[in-house]
């Protein structure tokens, strides 16, 4: 429990630091026939590519924005910038989980052992941040701190 | 609602906020009151706090580097103070 609360707080604070949202949601439900709960954390802020932009720093495109924030590169601090990168590391190597991220034009989709990225068809592209992540049932109890850094 | 005098000049952070500590803006809010208080030391009691975020820990870390207050830290239950230990000992920490 506490290395999920430690999921949520990470990426809810990610939003308030970073996002400049009017509007955010978590929603979770459980799918007990396919044996997981899926969550998913949304805001319709500026996304994480333009969070750069707007900070100056410079991205080939979103793609390479949602790489940068994967990477650990945070528009604040040196100091900064685990949030995401560790979190998505905890959901999938700790939790098990497959976890989609979609930030304006670009989509991750990242299991245990790989992740594919690709940059979202004009209509497809979304105004704002959506991380989900589909969490196994009967998970073995984890320690955070094995995943953090 | 915290008030801070001198006979209130310990904060208990579990109380007046959650055990679950999440947020950077919470840490600053507490920040901005300690500093503008007339206080010259005030306690953060961190009893009874079960979880604590890397992003809070960092953030008080950081406040603790800039206040000019004295800022005393009591009753660390081991899991946050691990926190505090795993931020403090990355290398892109500057004490």
């Amino acid at each position: 429990m506490n290395t999920f609360a430690q999921v949520l707080n990470e990426l809810t604070d990610n939003i308030y630091e970073h996002s400049d949202f009017s509007h955010a949601y978590i929603a979770a439900q459980s799918y007990p026939n396919l044996i997981y709960t899926e969550v998913t954390i949304i805001d319709n802020g500026i996304s994480i590519p333009s969070s750069y932009e707007v900070n100056n720093i410079s991205i080939e495109d979103d793609i390479d924005g949602l790489s940068k924030a994967l990477n650990g590169l945070s528009t604040k601090s040196s100091e900064r910038g685990f949030g995401l990168s560790t979190t998505l590391r905890v959901l999938r190597e700790a939790l098990n989980s497959e976890c989609l991220i979609i930030s304006r034009g670009a989509e991750l989709v990242a299991y245990k052992d790989h992740m594919k990225m690709r940059s979202l068809p004009q209509n497809e592209i979304f105004n704002g941040t959506l991380i989900s992540a589909r969490i196994p049932y009967n998970l073995k109890k984890v320690n955070y701190y094995d995943y953090a850094e | 609602m915290i008030t801070l005098n001198k006979d209130s000049k310990t904060i208990y952070l579990a109380n007046h906020f959650s055990r679950n500590l999440a947020f950077r803006n919470t840490v600053r809010n507490l920040f901005h009151l300690i500093n503008e208080s007339d206080l010259d030391e005030v306690i953060l009691n961190f009893q009874d706090v079960e979880i604590i975020s890397r992003s809070f820990a960092h953030e008080i870390l950081v406040s603790l580097r800039e206040t000019e207050k004295k800022v005393l830290i009591e009753n660390l239950p081991p899991n946050v103070q691990r926190m505090f230990d795993l931020v403090k000992s990355h290398k892109s920490y500057s004490s």
